[in-house]
């Protein structure tokens, strides 16, 4: 009996652990049978997790490998607004340290959101301080931001980013494709504190950073060039003013500026007029500077001697119903100082011999029916009518640079056909793209577009032009250690009725140095400078200034002309 | 006998459980150390683009223009004749090097105007 009853007892608890584990068994077969993907699921969302891998975008240098444009690491601040359980702690703290409207904190932090930002890209010293306060529910993450080392400097060809570290404007929109590279991605595995192990990595694809631009650019140069056409900019009150300093042998612009300008550090601060890269975005009728086309035909179709003699009726001359004014009266001169004195008359006088199918052959050579092909984006296209649609005194105001529009690039690119020998060259801004081990992923070579005038003719066009800055209209042009050849140009700009102002000008003064072989050519353009307007006074010294310094950066030797017979 | 055998099993399968778990703790022990030193590495790179970054805009030359003119120091490009170029260092190479502009029939015609203007017409093309 007594023995029965252990037995029994004994089958009974036999009984119930065999029952539990059956049970136990059913339940494990459940959960990681039956149930397995939908639990699987869960417990990867929250131990996998797949972090996005942000590429480091591509720096621009100058041509001497000098930073112009970088990215730097900073962080940004963001909240999970249900996360926060005293909102109004959390607004006074966040206001206090990031120095942000409370009323703005408060709106972000009363969002029925899981994800708000704060601020974004704020500085190390912010980002620290914040996270002394340990506050639920506010969270930083690593970011990046373009950051500008010379400020101002070429803002209008470097361009800009928005937040996203995407390419807005200038060389930075143009060339985005190439300087924003590749995100990568990490799937790993990570704890209960939400920190990666990085030992349980799932998947990576590393991020591909974006590519370097090497310019043209010279941040030399491109100081210099700034500087003194900022005191002309400031001293005459101008409008707006641009200059472009090129290598005529290969295109290569290695200075580019305008004003006014922006801080790219601070873009915000920007007003609409100053991002326009007048360089590039702006044209005009040239004026007298346009006679360096008219003379380059006219001595290449042999239509007229430098010693021809023209009568210039003392500044004053009635032709049908127009009358031409020289800003001086003139005599007799030859075609040599019709050029130097910047005689209207004269000028007119030589381009009829001319002809107008040949003027308009020559507008077209040196490239005023064309974009100059410059790499970078917004370049317009000037007015210029063809031969088709001149009118009978078109001839009386083409060849003295009215009727026709320009821009500084354009003109830069013109007095560059003379001082290479008479080739056209495309001007370039990016010399080549690489990788951040040195490849060379693009490169871009000097693209002659075509031939313009003979190299004699381009010759004897230098010759003629040093004569205007050694005895015409641009002695404030000359620099005392090289020789200098130009031209200057003082154009009436239009009015919207399409009458000739009588106060507003663009002055302007296009040059190369030295005359025997041209290093550097320039185009000058100061736009409504009051109350003087000239371009030999306005224009001249600010090529005067930076021919000087830049030659003598660049260590190039005076080279004068030889003698031609 | 077989109970020798029974605890042998046992302490393998034991064995094999610690160093599978030891092996684990390891690994995520090294994670942490990874995460560690690339934390550290991201702050040293950083600092090593900020440190840059100040580099370029302290030798920037509108920095140092502004600089010079706030201390009054009056600076002037010197003339012709005041400069000496030292020569090189034999062992540098140059990254470019020169050819004559052989862009289509410049070559031949240019030789006079060579002549004229002191020295070939030359530029740089980049390998």
């Amino acid at each position: 009996m007594h023995s029965g009853t252990f037995r029994t007892r004994q089958i009974s608890v036999f009984l119930f652990f065999l029952l539990s584990l059956a049970l136990l068994i059913i339940r494990l077969f459940y959960l990681q049978g039956i149930k397995h993907s939908f639990y699987y699921k869960i417990a990867n969302e929250e131990h996998i997790v797949t972090v996005e891998l942000q590429p480091k975008r591509g720096t621009i240098y100058d041509r001497n490998m000098r930073v112009l444009a970088v990215n730097l690491n900073r962080i940004s601040i963001y909240a999970n607004p249900r996360e926060i359980k005293d909102k109004a702690k959390a607004v006074k703290i966040i206001s206090a340290v990031l120095g942000s409207s409370s009323n703005f904190i408060n709106e972000r932090l009363s969002r029925n959101k899981g994800f708000v930002w704060i601020k974004r890209k704020v500085t190390n010293k912010e980002a620290a301080a914040l996270k002394k306060f340990n506050l639920a529910g506010v969270g930083f993450v690593d970011e990046s931001k373009r950051f500008y080392p010379n400020a101002g400097s070429a803002c209008h060809l470097i361009g800009s980013v928005n937040i996203d570290n995407k390419g807005q404007e200038g060389l930075e929109a143009l060339y985005d494709e190439y300087l924003k590279g590749q995100e990568g991605f990490l799937v790993a595995t990570q704890d209960a504190k939400r920190k990666l192990l990085h030992s349980y990595r799932e998947d990576f694809l590393a991020p591909k950073n974006g590519y370097n631009l090497i310019l043209t650019i010279d941040e030399v140069i491109q100081n210099i060039a700034e500087r003194e056409l900022y005191k002309m900019y400031d001293k005459y009150n101008a409008k707006g003013a641009a200059i472009v300093v090129m290598d005529p042998k290969n295109g290569d612009i290695l200075a580019l500026a305008s004003f006014p300008n922006f801080d790219l550090n601070n873009p915000a601060k920007r007003q609409t007029d100053s991002v326009r890269n007048r360089a590039i975005n702006d044209f005009f009728e040239p004026g007298s500077v346009f006679k360096i086309v008219t003379a380059s035909g006219i001595l290449e179709e042999k239509a007229v001697d430098l010693n021809d003699k023209f009568d210039c009726e003392n500044g004053e001359w009635k032709i049908g119903r127009r009358v031409l004014h020289d800003h001086r009266p003139h005599g007799i001169m030859t075609f040599r100082e019709v050029i130097e004195m910047s005689s209207n008359i004269g000028t007119v006088k030589a381009a009829m011999i001319l002809g107008p199918e040949k003027m308009s052959k020559y507008m077209k050579l040196f490239g005023f029916y064309e974009r100059t092909g410059i790499d970078l984006p917004g370049e317009v296209l000037g007015m210029n009518r063809p031969l088709s649609r001149w009118t009978p005194t078109s001839m009386l105001a083409i060849p003295m640079g009215q009727e026709v529009t320009a821009t500084a690039m354009q003109l830069a690119s013109a007095i560059s056909v003379i001082a290479d020998n008479g080739f056209l060259v495309r001007p370039r801004i990016v010399k080549r793209i690489e990788n951040d081990e040195g490849e060379i992923i693009k490169e871009f070579e000097p693209q002659v577009k075509r031939r313009v005038i003979s190299p004699m003719t381009a010759y004897r066009m230098r010759v003629l032009l040093m004569g205007v800055v050694e005895a015409g209209t641009g002695k404030k042009a000359k620099v005392e250690d090289f020789s200098t050849g130009g031209k200057t140009g003082t154009a009436q700009k239009v009015e919207p009725g399409g009458r000739y102002s009588q106060d507003k000008f663009v002055a302007s003064f296009i040059g190369f140095a030295p005359v025997g072989r041209p290093a550097i050519a320039v185009a000058v353009c100061v736009d409504e400078p009051h109350p003087v307007y000239f371009g030999g006074d306005v224009s001249a010294p600010v090529f005067k200034n930076v021919v000087d310094e830049s030659l003598k950066y660049l260590n190039i030797k005076d080279t004068k002309p030889g003698v031609v017979k | 006998m077989r109970l020798f055998k029974y605890i042998i099993l046992l302490s393998i399968v034991t064995l094999t459980a610690l160093v599978y778990v030891h092996q684990q703790v390891e690994l995520v022990k090294l994670s942490y150390e990874i995460d560690c030193k690339e934390k550290k590495l991201k702050e040293l790179l950083d600092r090593k683009g900020i440190l840059r970054y100040n580099i370029s805009n302290l030798e920037s030359p509108s920095r140092l223009e502004k600089v010079l003119l706030d201390r009054k120091v009056s600076v002037s490009y010197p003339k012709k004749g005041q400069v000496i170029r030292l020569a090189r260092n034999p062992s540098y190479v140059p990254s470019a090097s020169l050819r004559v502009s052989g862009l289509g029939e410049r070559a031949g015609i240019f030789k006079l105007f060579d002549f004229l203007s002191g020295g070939p017409e030359a530029q740089a093309r980049e390998k």
